[in-house]
């Protein structure tokens, strides 16, 4: 596989046509190995043997949103690559090693920190906060969901972690130069609930009740026009999207085909997902993974798509404006752009098209605050910033966009709205 | 090597702060690279990448460099297709994208920007003001300010329509290689005549000064109509250029060729029905709709009366920006078959024909690979010949940068055969024989006496005026 990978890494003609769309780049300083170019050669001139790995090339390489605006950008004008991918493969290598080399410098001590505790998190408790419990099927409410069927609804745990991102990312910036030397291994001792109340982490109640009525409002809706399905409740697995995007293949080969296992014990035939990170993982990387996967996977945002004629079902269709965002992984990597557009013009919601939109939206900064969220802060503040000048209402279908994106908005006077959410209110109006 | 400069890099921290000296040998290689098809060696990689924040802190690091004898070596976006962006020498780098400010200033007429400013982002800012900016590098996305003003390159437009963006530069803050902050030009929307130092720098390819900032002329927006001809032959198209200037023709901004391969390659890239042969697209401009109509109006008869299969002023938006962007896909195609070696010849437009020719037998006579694939197209109007000479990505580094030189000298002897020598890449870097093959001894010496008067210790761009492959 290095022979090959090093071949296509080689195939980048060094135009850099990708760096000036990339958030990393552009919002911090302009720096060169802080884009796709620089990543790419970093990990080139590695492997040729020209360096191992070193603090530099870790900080390079692990902030990368993957956001795949790069491969938007080198299929448009240069070579074609799936820079985003090549980028992720790369931190297979480096955390190996990182891992063999027993490398301590402050880069390899923060990743090398976070990736265990997140790894070890997911196969122990199924999600990467480690919360484990009831917590994650209080959404549910007065739904009445069944438990078994052969169509589920799937969560990933996804929307339920959001309220404690922001308190886990906000521990990471206070004790990160204290990860970074190597020490305070055993302060955030997440796992069980007794160790995130002992660290300190708080669900944020903002976020909490978004976020309930976002997955709420998405099932209600789903009822109302009749489609049938089931819920996995405290069953249901986290799906693995932070061992793939941070290069954790080895222990994704053992993770997935037990997440798969689980499905098969419920005898689901059939997966309806509600984020797109999870939509990604099923589409595209389960059948990687694991043999015979066969699983139908479909994003609600496609389901109501087919139902757009029942849409008036709903209730009172209000007038309604937002400015849209769409979440990278949504656009880029599922393809699911026109969709959520149909479905608002007939539920008679006006959506504002920002500068950035479709394919060629911008990041919201999420996918390195697990590392780097001083970074996503930036990132974040900047696309809230680009949104609020074409409303004052945001909204978007993704909860770690949701997340990032309500820190900001009171700067911005603006509020943030995820698709569940609004089909929520729509029914409850 | 680090060892050896940590004295350096903790003096030059004192300069710039300690987060804007990167001094790691992965970031250094990144920084060292251009887009030459082959690697970096160990004499190109900086000793440290150093990113001021202004003028004053480049005049620092200067003399800084002067004091201890170490060279410096600018750089934009590192796009040049000649080598000027890589370093020759285990140089300091100077990265000037901190100074990207941009500055309109409607009611003087003119914008500032700071070197480090990328052309996208100058372009959109003058939008907003509803004015243009007179470039249109293929790199603009990425290219700096810094360096397209370096350079003086028009690159896709035809000059004799908009002449050179140096042209609209009303004055520079330039820090000479010793370190003295100069500030040339006006402040007054009409350029200064006579003996004035800003001609000296637009242009100089970072050999006499560092640009730190830029004075330009607002201009407004431009209209565009744009026009499509289809050609049986590649002499066709060729015939019509050379006509064009006999006749003196009202010039297009753009006048584009795709050859009868290129264009069936980009056409279907894009979902255009096979073309019929070669085709040529053309954008006529002015500032009133009226002019703009009646310059399309004129061109397109001109057009008709060559030996064109169809000639006609394209309507739809949608239909031209897939025409125009079957270009950018034949250069995708192109790209993604191997190594390409890339020139431009730029020849006296009655010996366009000629040229080409010239070029095209270069594929058959070439040493270093037998039979590369070859093809044309570009700004065939401008008048420049790219002629594009591709080998296999499998090739070794050691016969690539042979094919690469070997390219180079055999299309640098076509320039200097007709008297000419191009107009979008600069001349320095692996250009630099060319200039003593071109122009003789004494045009080169004065050159370099120029520059040793500016730069006695050679310290900025070292290389780049000696020649380096």
């Amino acid at each position: 596989m290095s022979d090959e990978y090093l071949s296509e890494l080689s195939k980048c003609r060094k135009c850099r046509f990708c760096i000036d769309q990339c958030p990393t780049f552009t919002l911090l300083d302009n720096i060169e190995v802080r884009g796709p170019y620089g990543r790419v050669q970093m990990l080139k001139f590695m492997l040729k043997g020209f360096y191992d790995v070193e603090d530099s090339i870790i900080h390079s390489i692990y902030s990368c949103l993957r956001c795949g605006q790069c491969n938007v950008v080198c299929g448009e004008v240069g070579e074609a690559l799936e820079v985003s991918e090549l980028i992720r493969y790369g931190r297979n290598i480096l955390i190996s090693r990182i891992k063999e080399h027993k490398l301590s410098t402050p880069e390899a001590n923060l990743i090398n920190y976070v990736l265990d505790t997140l790894s070890s998190n997911i196969i122990k408790k199924y999600d990467p906060v480690g919360i484990g419990g009831k917590y994650w099927v209080k959404w549910v409410g007065d739904l009445n969901i069944p438990r078994r069927g052969s169509t589920v609804l799937y969560t990933s745990r996804m929307y339920q972690m959001t309220p404690y991102l922001t308190t886990v990312t906000d521990l990471m910036k206070k004790h990160r130069d204290m990860l970074m030397k190597g020490k305070m291994k055993g302060l955030i001792k997440v796992g069980t609930w007794l160790g995130v109340k002992w660290a300190g982490i708080k669900a944020d109640r903002k976020l909490e009740d978004k976020s309930s009525k976002a997955l709420y409002g998405i099932a209600l809706t789903l009822k109302k026009l009749g489609v049938e399905y089931s819920y996995l409740y405290d069953d249901e697995p986290y799906c693995g999207t932070l061992l793939y995007d941070l290069g954790l293949d080895e222990c994704l080969k053992d993770y997935i085909p037990k997440v798969v296992d689980i499905f098969r014990k419920h005898n689901v035939e059939k997966l309806i997902t509600v984020d797109p990170h999870t939509h990604h993982m099923l589409k595209d990387v389960y059948p990687e993974y694991s043999n015979g996967f066969n699983i139908e996977v479909i994003h609600y945002l496609e389901l109501l798509n087919k139902h757009v004629d029942e849409l008036s079902k709903l209730g009172n269709p209000s007038n309604r404006e937002y400015v849209i965002h769409d979440p990278c992984t949504m656009a880029r990597y599922n393809g699911i752009i026109e969709e959520p557009r149909n479905i608002a013009e007939r539920l008679n919601i006006k959506l504002i098209e920002p500068k950035r939109s479709k394919l060629y939206t911008k990041c919201c900064g999420g996918p390195i605050e697990y590392a780097y969220p001083d970074y996503t802060d930036i990132i974040a503040r900047d696309r809230v910033s680009e949104l609020s000048r074409h409303s004052n209402k945001i909204i978007t279908y993704c909860p770690i966009c949701l997340t990032n994106f309500v820190k900001h908005s009171g700067e911005f006077n603006t509020e943030v709205y995820d698709f569940g959410e609004v089909l929520y209110e729509i029914l409850h109006s | 090597m680090t060892n050896e400069y940590n004295d350096v890099i903790k003096d030059l921290m004192e300069i710039v702060g300690r987060e804007n000296v990167l001094y790691d040998l992965p970031t250094r290689i990144v920084y060292a690279q251009d887009p030459m098809p082959y690697d970096v060696e160990e004499h190109n990689i900086p000793i440290a990448i150093v990113r001021p924040a202004n003028a004053e802190e480049v005049s620092k690091v200067l003399k800084y460099a002067n004091e201890k004898k170490i060279p410096v070596h600018v750089r934009g976006s590192g796009t040049s297709l000649v080598g000027v962006a890589r370093p020759k020498t285990n140089a300091i780098l100077l990265d000037l994208r901190r100074i990207r400010d941009i500055v309109v200033y409607p009611e003087r007429g003119y914008f500032e920007a700071g070197a480090g400013a990328r052309i996208w982002e100058v372009r959109e800012k003058l939008a907003e003001y509803n004015c243009m900016l007179p470039a249109y590098p293929g790199s603009e996305r990425i290219a700096t300010i810094g360096g397209l003003i370096s350079a003086n390159t028009s690159a896709h437009a035809v000059d004799a329509a908009l002449g050179k963006p140096g042209d609209f530069v009303l004055g520079l803050e330039v820090v000479l290689p010793t370190g003295e902050i100069l500030h040339t030009g006006t402040e007054s929307t009409r350029r200064p005549a006579g003996v004035e130092l800003t001609k000296l720098f637009i242009g100089g390819e970072g050999l006499f000064g560092v640009i730190t900032r830029i004075r330009m002329r607002l201009i407004p927006n431009i209209i565009k109509r744009n026009i499509v001809a289809f050609f049986k032959t590649v002499d066709d198209v060729l015939n019509t250029v050379m006509s064009m200037y006999r006749e003196r023709v009202v010039p297009p901004l753009f006048f584009e060729f795709l050859d009868d391969k290129a264009a069936k390659v980009g056409f279907e890239a894009v979902g255009l029905p096979e073309p019929k042969g070669c085709v040529a697209m053309i954008t006529m401009h002015d500032w009133t709709k009226e002019g703009v109509e009646a310059k399309a109006r004129v061109f397109l008869e001109f057009l008709n009366g060559m030996n064109v299969i169809e000639a006609r002023i394209v309507e739809d938006p949608d239909e031209w920006s897939k025409i125009w962007r079957s270009r950018s896909e034949f250069g995708n195609f192109m790209n993604r078959r191997g190594v390409c070696a890339g020139s431009e010849i730029t020849p006296p437009v009655y010996k366009l024909k000629d040229a080409y020719y010239d070029a095209v037998k270069i594929k058959d006579e070439i040493e270093s690979y037998k039979n590369p694939d070859f093809c044309s197209f570009g700004h065939i109007g401008a008048p420049t010949i790219h002629a594009y000479y591709i080998i296999p990505f499998e090739t070794p580094n050691e016969v690539r940068k042979k094919f690469i030189q070997e390219v180079r000298f055999r299309t640098e002897e076509i320039n200097a055969k007709y008297n000419a020598c191009g107009g979008e890449w600069g001349i320095t870097a692996q250009r630099a024989e060319f200039i003593k093959m071109r122009y003789g001894e004494v045009y080169y010496n004065v050159l370099k006496k120029i520059k040793q008067a500016l730069d006695p210790n050679n310290i900025l761009n070292r290389g780049n005026l000696e020649g380096w492959w």
